[in-house]
């Protein structure tokens, strides 16, 4: 009796500066000085193809680390344009995927497709654009701009922005010509613009993006080929997974073409007992003095003039604040009716990255969680985010990724050479 | 003498062998010029950056419509890849051209030309400014990664940009890209006092005197370089003894190839005037390989609102 193979999963890398742990970068196996290095990026991507990655992802920001003009002293900041450093493992590697975080609400149509055409170009048809809309508030500082849109119009502009992108994308290379000239009159954009770039390998990049809401579950199901999501139980994973397909179906997409990605933070040892202890030695570099600058960082105010010790100040805090108010109130509320110190608050808030559990044990336990979560259902594979870098990527590429090729459920070998072909999409 | 060299060629087949090909040669500069490729320079100069060990890169960028903060970013970035050898030409060339691809009525009137690309160079520097130089700490120990009061919003309002800072990204190596400017571009008098490279197109001797009496009237450091068409079908021989005619009265000469197909042509120009790659040792920036104590644009303290 013919056994079909099992369903295969995907595996992308969400590299975030130094690690997911704001105090990963203290650990004994990061590097923090060597993410300023060329050849840290060369390394990368050589690891991920190793690990037979579909991608590696960069996410980004365009506002400044700084909570009311004071920048965090403890957190891994600055972040390094993730285009360049994506364009350098481009450069370095052959097969690996590779992800750009870029808003739509502060840049430009016809820049971005160029920026990403060359990529594409340059990698061998190897581009994928996370689509996101900015929603921090300091980000219009920076472009001469008071106020974010609101939500809703963010939105609108994403959509027509992706849309004029996709355009661009296929004109480009048209014969002859230096692109096909795109008249656009509409409500964000009114340009006349051709891509003047060679045909992109992949068509155009693989789209992904993180879409939570229900104008962001909706966005994701009509446009995107991989979502990003939170995933803390099996079961909230199968429960978005269903819905995503459901609501792509509706789009008249065919299912399969989105690939759900949760998010995978890990911690690995020899045993249970030892992961356990790791995680709790990362978290605890986390002191209490990081964890008050991040807090600020998140809520818009410089919390280190205030005691650490003294309940938390809401009055003072929302009068400081840059940060629209109705944002901010929510964040403290736990800490303001739980009558913790400013200090303690903040220790809860921040030691711990949001939206994501922790698996802490052994790559086989892991390696088993993975194919179970496959097998039912609860996702198309996942966004691994790595503590710190580059020690507990490492591990997993070479202790949990022969047990998922074992299992038959990772690739051994590259298939394709585009990102889109790694994602099983044939056009 | 200086020796730049403006990369040809549309694709990766192409471009990928001339760069590492001119670094080995030992030419100082080598120029992604915006306009004549297909490619975006920023992509570009990231992908050659594992390919270039030692020459400098340059990248040209529209300077009315491209936003600051996204510039200053990348070119920071970029110039910690190369390990602070990258250059920056901002341009108003082919700007009218440009205009209609980022919104249809984005022309930027001819008065406002020069001062607004003069007013992005300001933005663009105002956010480097935003980091001091040793701002970074990285102390796993103590926990410290940067020093707070090295770090600051800079409020910066022009005449046509307007950054608040602070960059969520460090200041570049070299604290500023090399700026370097082609005098075909209507802003380079307006450049000049902080252009540490100025390309002469049409080198005669009248106009090689004129722009260098131009740059010391300025107040400007700039090295200037005499702009040479490599075609094809060149005579090494005669270009050789063209420049070296000329190389009394300019600092370098910056070799643009007619084609893909004149690459042979500047590389066998290049070993003709006596260049060759760097005797080991560390790659040096490039402001030092042009022979500067810094950028000029670093050497002049800035007022902040």
């Amino acid at each position: 009796m013919a056994t079909t193979p099992p369903k295969q999963l995907h595996l992308w890398a969400f590299l975030q500066g130094i690690g997911h742990y704001p105090a990963g970068w203290r650990y004994k196996g990061a590097t923090p000085k060597a993410v300023f290095d060329i050849d840290y990026y060369a390394a990368i991507g050589r690891l991920c193809e190793r690990g037979r990655f579909d991608a590696i992802v960069f996410g980004d920001q365009l506002n400044g680390r700084d909570a009311a003009g004071r920048t965090p002293a403890r957190l891994a900041i600055p972040t390094l344009d993730p285009f360049t450093l994506l364009a350098v493992i481009a450069s370095t590697t052959s097969r690996i995927g590779l992800v750009a975080t870029v808003s739509t609400t502060y840049n430009e149509p016809l820049a971005l497709a160029e920026r990403f055409a060359a990529l594409d170009v340059l990698s061998g048809g190897r581009s994928g654009w996370n689509i996101v809309t900015s929603a921090h508030p300091a980000t219009p500082w920076n472009f001469g701009e008071q106020l974010l849109p609101d939500k809703a119009l963010r939105y609108q502009r994403a959509e027509e922005f992706v849309q004029l992108a996709c355009e661009m994308w296929a004109g480009a290379g048209a014969e002859g010509q230096g692109g096909a000239l795109i008249d656009h009159d509409a409500r964000f954009f009114q340009l006349k613009a051709a891509l003047n770039t060679p045909k992109l390998p992949q068509g155009r990049p693989a789209l992904v993006q993180a879409g939570q809401s229900g104008d962001g579950r909706d966005f994701a199901a009509r446009t995107a080929e991989a979502i990003f999501c939170p995933a803390s139980t099996l079961e909230a994973g199968k429960a978005f997974r269903d819905d995503i397909r459901a609501r792509t179906a509706g789009f008249g997409r065919d299912p399969d073409g989105v690939k759900i990605m949760p998010g995978l933070s890990f911690v690995l040892a020899d045993t249970e007992a030892a992961a356990i202890a790791k995680d709790e030695e990362l978290l605890g570099l986390a002191s209490m003095e990081l964890c008050i600058e991040y807090l600020g960082e998140s809520t818009g105010v410089n919390l280190t003039f205030m005691k650490p010790d003294a309940p938390i100040q809401l009055d003072a805090i929302l009068e400081a604040t840059e940060f629209p108010v109705d944002a901010v109130a929510p964040v403290f509320k736990p800490g303001v009716e739980a009558g913790l110190t400013l200090g303690e608050f903040a220790l809860r808030y921040a030691a711990k990255p949001r939206g994501h559990q922790t698996f802490r044990g052994t790559p086989q336990q892991l390696a088993d969680q993975m194919a179970h979560w496959i097998e039912v259902g609860g996702c198309d594979g996942f966004t691994l985010q790595p503590a710190y870098m580059p020690g507990e990527l490492e591990l997993f590429v070479d202790q949990v990724v022969p047990l998922l090729q074992q299992k038959g459920v990772l690739r051994r070998e590259y298939e394709d050479t585009t990102l889109r072909g790694h994602l099983g999409i044939r056009t | 003498m200086l020796i730049s060299v403006a990369l040809p060629g549309q694709s990766p087949e192409t471009c990928g062998p001339f760069a590492p090909d001119l670094d080995r040669a030992g030419v100082d500069m080598i120029v992604l010029d915006g306009l004549a490729h297909s490619l975006d320079p920023i992509i570009l100069a990231s992908w050659l950056a594992p390919r270039v060990k030692r020459a400098g890169l340059v990248l040209a960028f529209p300077a009315l419509y491209a936003a600051p903060f996204h510039v200053a970013r990348a070119l920071s970035a970029i110039d910690f890849m190369l390990d602070g050898r990258a250059g920056w030409r901002p341009t108003t060339l082919g700007h009218a051209d440009q205009a209609a691809t980022v919104g249809t009525d984005a022309l930027t009137p001819d008065a406002d030309v020069v001062p607004k690309a003069m007013d992005f160079i300001a933005a663009t520097e105002a956010l480097w400014d935003t980091w001091d130089a040793d701002a970074l700490i990285i102390d796993q120990e103590s926990g410290l990664y940067l020093d707070a009061d090295r770090v600051r919003r800079i409020h910066y309002e022009g005449p046509y940009f307007k950054v608040m800072g602070p960059l969520n990204a460090a200041r570049p190596p070299q604290g500023y890209p090399v700026l370097v400017q082609s005098d075909a571009d209507p802003m380079w008098e307006a450049a000049a006092k902080t252009t540490d490279v100025l390309i002469v197109t049409a080198p005669t001797p009248d106009l090689i005197a004129s722009r260098k009496a131009h740059v010391a009237r300025a107040g400007g450091q700039a090295r200037l370089l005499a702009q040479v068409a490599v075609e094809a079908t060149a005579s090494v021989a005669e270009l050789t003894g063209k420049i070296q005619a000329l190389s009394g009265d300019v600092d370098g000469v910056h070799l643009v190839p007619a084609t893909g197909e004149a690459m042979g042509r500047v590389l066998e120009l290049i070993a003709a005037l006596g260049k060759s790659a760097g005797e080991g040792g560390a790659a040096r920036r490039l402001y030092a390989r042009l022979g500067l104590s810094a950028p000029a644009a670093t050497l002049i303290k800035k007022a902040y609102a």
